[in-house]
């Protein structure tokens, strides 16, 4: 399919930038939290099949499977927020002359995010 | 009766100025080259839009120069820098050649002024502190390649086709008369031949290569030049050293860098001519006699570029005359076939005229010139 | 000092199903340009085809992917670039292959030709009236952009939507309406082929040999869109 074949070129960041892995980033964190809201929507739906099955799930998401899911969802969120964040700025025609520190201070700010909250999560677990 | 059909070997400058000539004059013209457009001795030259002026002890060639240089800037004011250069006098012997200079520029007919040291200073402030003497000419400076799709481009709106990657191999000669060229098409590894009704040699430094395939000779050398690229612009005007032609007399800026040259040798195979690091040397050091900081600015590149020089004998090939030249090889029994030869980058228009008149005249085209009254076509529309 | 080097050079002829690589030794010392290390493969295999001309990186002729990153040849040294002796050179992307190393660059062109761009700007120093050959008072200097196409390579977006005028274009359209203020001219740059299916990756700034930024250049367009023609032209 075209896609599959333009998506395959996007994601191909040998040798590239930081500012082109930032975009790699930014399109794969977003695939992926788009096909995240979609099997969500699908799973909670469970709930039309009664109690049983709704608590059978829930006992999946509190399983090591759950955990591993929301530490991807939270790496995901924080890096697309951050790189979005900063490209938001850069695609308005702001900041255009510090876009290298940009990037990187967006990076910086992702990934703490999602350290931060995964300290807390696995706190809480 | 359908156009003559002619074949222009060579896509440097001599070429495409020759195809946008002889098809703007109606002629059906399909231009070979066996590299890429401009990968010859044009589409390396530093770019400079001669005044004239280097040449006023030959005041013809140099009031040449000046016409054609203004003929540029009239019907492609697009591709050049104008912003006019400036002889400049560094050593007491540079002092001494002044008179000559201003009196040759008059002569040629080339306007001219001359500045005070701290005019020039101010203009140009990365000149050597110390100059003695200024004078502004009208130099431009240009990007080869651009200029020559431009010619190109303006050959195509009159039908003309232009084929790189495609190398003339053979010239078939029938009966005292060029008929057609064998082809070795690089794209495909295909050979044909292609029939033509006249054939026209505008292979540069290989004029003479290309001229042998028909049997006959021209007195082109090859006469290769280092060219020393910096990073960094050094100024806008071109500067130029006040003396008779020497090494290391230019210096010409384009975009953000500056260029500086040259040196002259001669030799046989224009082809796989390496640069002497004393030729880069001594560029270096000459460039910084005008402007001292070229010898902190990082070399951005080194190359050679061969010209084809007129005229032959040993030594060094400066001082053999740069004018140019259009052989009708009908006098040595090959009709049907024409070189147009020597000359430089700012009369390759000039060149292409004359051949074209050539041309014209043995195939009863009854079309005169007209590409110095025509806007040339901007280069993106070749594509 | 010569060193020995090994060029590998993608080939490709018309007619072949697939590309080939082919290996080339050359002996060269570590500052000799990319370029002239093809040029002595070449005087062994006329048949190597490859594009260039000024040899000093103000055409853009020789724009190349080299170990993996596009560059111009001509001022890229051997010693600089390559790993273990060995160089890898490949034709740009996201243009149609003519034969080896030279492509077909006639859709950044074309897209050039529909924002019918400026190709000059003032330059920096001093006026001059009454000198011979000054065009203007003010100096002036042919825009950075050599239109080389190593952008277009850069770019995922140039390489996968056909219709995307490209990075080279509509930098050039930006500075363009910059030098020139005429909305009308550069129309195309903001239609939807123009400057908004720009995905910010900003690869082309980062490889541009002429420090042209194509990349900020169109975020500034679609800045000066927003800001005074509604995002519109």
């Amino acid at each position: 399919m075209r896609v599959a074949g333009a998506l395959r070129e996007w994601l191909d960041v040998r040798g590239r930038s930081l500012e082109y892995v930032s975009f790699a980033a930014r399109r794969a964190t977003g695939l992926f939290l788009a096909a995240y809201l979609v099997v969500h929507m699908f799973d909670i739906s469970v709930l039309l099949l009664g109690e049983e099955a709704y608590n059978s799930l829930l006992a999946v998401f509190h399983g090591p499977l759950g955990l591993a899911f929301d530490v991807l969802l939270v790496v995901a969120l924080s890096l697309h927020g951050a790189l979005g964040a900063c490209s938001a700025l850069l695609e308005a025609g702001l900041g255009v002359r510090w876009r290298r520190q940009l990037y990187l201070a967006a990076w910086l700010a992702g990934i703490g995010v999602a350290a931060a909250t995964i300290a807390v999560i696995l706190y809480a677990w | 009766m359908t156009s003559p059909r002619v074949v222009v070997i060579g896509g440097g400058i001599t070429g495409a100025a020759v195809a946008y000539d002889l098809a703007q004059r109606g002629m059906r013209v399909t231009l070979l080259e066996r590299g890429s457009i401009g990968s010859g001795t044009s589409g390396r030259t530093h770019g400079l839009l001669h005044s004239g002026c280097r040449y006023v002890r030959d005041p013809e060639v140099a009031r040449e120069c000046y016409l054609e240089n203004m003929t540029l800037r009239r019907i492609a004011p697009f591709l050049f820098e104008k912003n006019g250069g400036l002889f400049v006098a560094v050593t007491e012997d540079d002092l001494g050649y002044l008179d000559e200079f201003l009196e040759g520029c008059g002569r040629a007919g080339i306007p001219v002024r001359q500045l005070e040291p701290r005019e020039a200073l101010r203009l140009e402030p990365e000149l050597n502190p110390g100059l003695k003497a200024a004078v502004a000419v009208p130099d431009g400076t240009f990007d080869p390649l651009k200029v020559i799709y431009s010619f190109l481009a303006s050959a195509r709106r009159y039908g003309a086709e232009a084929r790189p990657y495609s190398e003339v191999t053979g010239i078939v000669v029938r009966g005292g008369r060029a008929v057609a060229v064998e082809v070795h098409d690089k794209v495909s590894m295909r050979r044909y031949t292609l029939e033509a009704d006249f054939i026209v040699n505008a292979a540069g430094p290989w004029a003479g290569r290309v001229a042998a395939l028909a049997g006959v000779e021209v007195p082109v050398r090859p006469s290769p030049g280092v060219m020393v690229a910096f990073e960094g612009r050094l100024g806008n005007m071109v500067f130029n050293r006040l003396n008779p032609p020497s090494d290391g007399d230019i210096i010409i800026h384009q975009r953000g860098i500056s260029v500086a040259g040259t040196t002259s040798w001669l030799v046989d195979d224009p082809d796989g001519v390496e640069a002497p690091r004393s030729h880069v040397e001594l560029i270096v050091k000459r460039a910084a006699e005008m402007a001292p900081r070229a010898a902190e600015l990082p070399v951005r590149a080194v190359y050679v570029s061969s010209r084809p020089l007129l005229g032959a004998a040993g030594g060094s090939g400066r001082g053999v005359s740069r004018s140019f030249e259009v052989y009708d090889h009908e006098a040595e029994g090959v009709a049907g076939f024409a070189t147009v030869a020597g000359g430089k980058f700012t009369t390759a228009r000039l060149m292409a005229e004359k051949l074209g008149d050539l041309v014209a005249e043995k195939l009863g085209v009854d079309a005169p010139s007209r590409t110095a009254e025509e806007p040339l076509t901007p280069y993106w529309l070749y594509f | 000092m010569d060193v020995k080097w090994r060029l590998i050079v993608r080939r490709w002829k018309e007619g072949w199903d697939s590309p080939r690589y082919q290996e080339y030794v050359v002996e060269a010392d570590p500052d000799t340009s990319v370029l002239d290390a093809l040029e002595k493969a070449w005087l062994g295999d006329r048949s190597l085809v490859f594009e260039h001309a000024c040899h000093h990186g103000v055409c853009g002729a020789c724009g190349m992917v080299i170990n993996g990153v596009e560059r111009l040849a001509c001022i890229t040294r051997l010693g600089d670039v390559a790993v273990g002796g060995t160089v890898v050179v490949e034709p740009l992307r996201g243009f149609p292959v003519v034969s080896d190393l030279a492509v077909d660059k006639s859709r950044m062109f074309r897209a050039s030709a529909a924002v019918s761009p400026a190709t000059l700007e003032p330059a920096r120093g001093g006026g001059a009236e009454g000198l011979p050959g000054r065009a203007a008072v003010r100096p002036e200097k042919l825009l950075d952009c050599l239109e080389c196409g190593i952008c277009y390579s850069a770019c995922p977006i140039a390489r996968t939507m056909e219709e995307y005028l490209g990075p080279g274009a509509l930098a050039l359209a930006s500075k363009t309406l910059e030098l020139t203020g005429d909305w009308g001219r550069v129309a195309a740059a903001l239609e939807r082929r123009g400057v908004w299916s720009c995905h910010a990756a900003f690869e082309c700034s980062v490889r541009c040999p002429a420090g042209f930024d194509p990349g900020g250049l169109i975020m500034i367009l679609r800045g000066k869109s927003l800001r005074e023609r509604g995002g519109g032209r």
